[in-house]
């Protein structure tokens, strides 16, 4: 009997699991093969990562969701619980193997030294004697180069930027993981892969510590598609099954498999594209930018209200409150400007969870920015009332004013003249400075610029489409800046 | 004799350390013209902003037309006014000991008391009608319709009517100086205040400003006017008060000062103009 209510609850569960959504998070910014947007349609994301998230969650009898979240913050992000897990190119190291829990491995690869074309010195690491090497921060190409000290290491934030300053000349071999060597110089003759592979870099599903359940089921979903066979056909679509793969899962067929993703790969992004082409693709990538630029428009304008709402309450209260209230007024003024937006972004986004606030990436994003900007806000304000010479207020107050009636009718329509440029300034800062929160997983204006731009290595026509789109929302504001200024300049402040 | 409309007894004032005015006695009746005078630096603005409370007493007590402000009974406690030069809102704060204790009489003073800054201060965001007209709502309550009929009349009186679209930028010093007058006129206040009147004025505009406060010596208004300008206030004052150090060196009628001057101080300043 007790069998059977057991059977019938797991039954139910299973139920449940099933409109369950597997939440995981990876970067739509990794490039080719692991994560990118579809060259033919970008709000497609795809790559082998994808496939494996996807077949993961099948197995678990889950559907999946895939969250966006910049590369950096995917681990701080599972305390969150946004997602649970990642999946994206994480590294097994010791050092993560304290913060999180790893799966079995997806995936083996190993370290790939890429030089430029025309270079027919550099064959292996030991001819780099000397040279300028990049690698990705935190990788373990990086700490391979690290410990070789006849070499000049340099970090970067992502792999395409290492090949650019080697395309470039600034660097003469970039050590990175073997599968974006191999999709990069597939479709950039001006770079090759050269030398023995070395290394071994293992990746894993990283888990929350407290998720033991979720990791026992990814395990086993895992060894089923590595049994079926399931993983390795993905991994053949990608072209990336190779040899260390084959010995550690036991797998020597010698079947052919179809590699239909790398194919396709390669034919979307041979180099030498038309003109024509080329505006195709920047007219595909529109809806993108445009829901992106919803984003960064109603966050700015959301947190600019916000920022001048706080903001007078404290110049108010710097200016008129009682010593102590200013006095603390005065501090969070300073202690906001003082710090680092993006600092405050993390402490809102990733640290306010450990004592029970969690905000909303958006609501994050509002308050992070809302507050920082209310700091600078206030001192405009401050500026804007202690302008209004001290005559305006003894005036009022010989008419027999009350304070506030002087502040409401003399003081502040007076000031609102002098703030309105520095308003308009601030907002359009406010705008640019919305792009930081993408390392909160916001998706806004620049994050898609990166996303849409690591999908076709073009960062510079997509920068100047990004650059515009910024340019062209801010101009309404100016304007209506000029619209206000003209309305309060028609009286003009001059002391009389 | 009537009893005095103005009544200074026993008042003291620092500022920032240093003693400013010292025990001051001073009686203003109504309808009189008294005229404050002496060496720039003696006080005589101070007192007179004294009697707006604009600058707040440490001790003493003012009476204004029956209303007393009685700084004696503050609890006595060692003034600090620090000087918050970057502040210039902080001496109307909470922290404010007199204004606190006394809002309500100082108010009510400053209903009856119209002032005219030596800087004017107009409201440079309102019109030459809503300086005048503007306080008539916020401060007593009227309607527009009924504050822009006393402002228009007040400002016929000055003769500012026909400029009353204007911003006080497009003026010049003296309809200007009209318009301050106007403002302080239109409360229907039974005190005018002005300090320095004619500092920014041509000598024809002086004439104008001489005929003005005639006028309202005639509506029955009592006026104090702080001047260092012998002709203005020769003219002008019933009566004079000679302030020196922050101390009332001597109040006569204008004619007793300037005539004879028992103070060899008073004496001393007059000369400055006769020679």
């Amino acid at each position: 009997m007790r069998k059977i209510v057991l059977l019938v609850l797991v039954m139910i569960q299973t139920n449940l699991f099933a409109v369950e959504y597997f939440r995981w998070a990876a970067d739509a910014e990794s490039n080719a093969p692991y994560i990118f947007q579809d060259a033919k349609n970008p709000s497609i994301v795809k790559g082998f990562e994808y496939d494996i998230a996807n077949a993961i969650a099948r197995r678990m009898n889950m559907r999946t969701m895939h969250v966006q979240n910049q590369w950096d913050g995917l681990i701080p992000g599972l305390s969150r619980g946004d997602y649970v897990a990642v999946i994206n190119g994480i590294e097994v190291t010791e050092d993560r193997n304290r913060e999180v829990l790893f799966s079995i491995p997806y995936y083996y690869t190993f370290e790939q030294l890429v030089v430029r074309t025309s270079d027919y010195k550099i064959n292996k690491l030991l001819d780099l004697r000397g040279k300028a090497v990049g690698a990705l921060k935190n990788s373990l190409a990086e700490r391979i180069l690290k410990d070789l000290d006849y070499i000049e290491l340099r970090s970067y934030e992502g792999e395409v930027n290492a090949f650019e300053d080697l395309t470039n000349g600034r660097i003469e071999a970039a050590l990175v993981d073997y599968p974006i060597a191999l999709y990069y110089t597939a479709i950039h003759p001006e770079l090759k892969m050269v030398g023995e592979p070395f290394g071994e870099v293992i990746y894993s599903v990283a888990v929350h510590p407290k998720n033991g359940k979720l990791l026992e089921r990814i395990n086993l979903a895992l060894s089923e598609m590595i049994e079926s066979g399931e993983m390795r056909e993905i991994l053949e679509k990608w072209n990336l099954w190779n040899p260390v793969l084959a010995s550690k899962w036991g797998d020597f067929s010698q079947k052919i498999y179809p590699k239909t993703e790398w194919e396709n790969f390669v034919k979307n992004n041979t180099l030498g594209v038309g003109l024509i082409e080329r505006l195709e693709r920047y007219i595909a990538v529109m809806p993108l930018f445009g829901q992106a630029t919803l984003v960064t428009l109603s966050l700015s304008i959301v947190s600019m209200i916000l920022a001048i709402f706080l903001g007078t309450m404290l110049a108010i209260l710097k200016i008129f409150a009682p010593k102590s209230i200013s006095l603390a007024a005065t501090s969070i003024i300073e202690i906001i400007r003082g710090t680092p937006l993006l600092i405050q972004l993390f402490i809102i986004f990733y640290a306010l969870p450990g004592i029970g606030i969690k905000l909303s990436p958006m609501l994050a994003a509002i308050i992070g920015l809302g507050i920082n900007y209310a700091a600078y806000e206030a001192e405009n304000y401050r500026a804007g009332l202690l302008a209004i010479a001290h005559g305006q207020m003894e005036a009022a107050l010989a008419l027999g004013m009350g304070r506030r009636q002087a502040l409401r009718y003399i003081i502040i329509p007076q000031s609102i003249k002098i703030v309105i440029p520095p308003i308009t300034n601030d907002f359009i800062s406010l705008l640019k400075d919305s792009s930081l929160v993408s390392v909160i997983t916001m998706v806004e204006l620049t994050k898609v610029y990166n996303q849409v731009a690591a999908t076709y290595f073009d960062y510079l026509g997509t920068g100047i489409i990004v650059a515009i789109i910024y340019l062209l929302i801010g101009l309404p504001f100016v304007r209506l800046a000029k619209y206000f200024e003209k309305r309060y300049g028609m009286k003009e402040l001059k002391t009389s | 004799m009537t009893s005095p409309i103005i009544s200074v007894e026993k008042v003291n004032l620092l500022k920032n350390g240093v003693h400013i005015l010292k025990n001051i006695d001073l009686q203003i009746y109504p309808q009189k013209v008294v005229g404050i005078i002496g060496k720039s630096g003696s006080g005589k603005t101070s007192l007179l902003r004294t009697l707006n409370f604009l600058e707040t007493i440490d001790n003493g007590k003012i009476t204004i037309d029956g209303i007393v402000v009685n700084a004696n009974l503050l609890v006595k406690k060692s003034k600090q006014r620090i000087d918050r030069s970057d502040n210039p809102f902080r001496v109307f704060t909470t922290e404010n000991e007199l204004i606190n204790r006394f809002r309500k009489e100082i108010y009510k003073i400053r209903s009856k008391v119209g002032f005219v800054f030596q800087e004017l201060h107009l409201f440079p965001h309102f019109s030459v009608l809503d300086n005048v007209a503007q306080p008539l709502i916020i401060v007593q309550k009227q309607s527009k319709d009924q504050a822009v009929a006393n402002a228009e009349k007040v400002l016929e009186k000055v003769g500012m009517k026909k400029y009353k679209e204007r911003y006080p930028h497009h003026l010049s010093g003296g309809q200007k100086q009209r318009v301050a007058i106007a403002r302080a006129l239109a409360l229907q206040p039974k005190i005018i205040m002005y300090d320095e009147p004619t500092s920014a004025l041509d000598p024809e505009n002086v004439v104008e400003i001489i005929e003005v406060i005639n006028q309202l010596k005639k509506d029955g208004i009592t006026q104090v006017v702080v001047s260092h300008e012998y002709f203005f206030f020769r003219k002008v004052c019933d009566e004079l008060v000679y302030v020196d150090s922050g101390e009332v060196i001597e109040h006569n009628t204008t004619e007793e000062i300037i005539k004879r001057p028992r103070d060899e101080r008073t004496h001393n300043y007059l000369k400055i103009f006769t020679v």
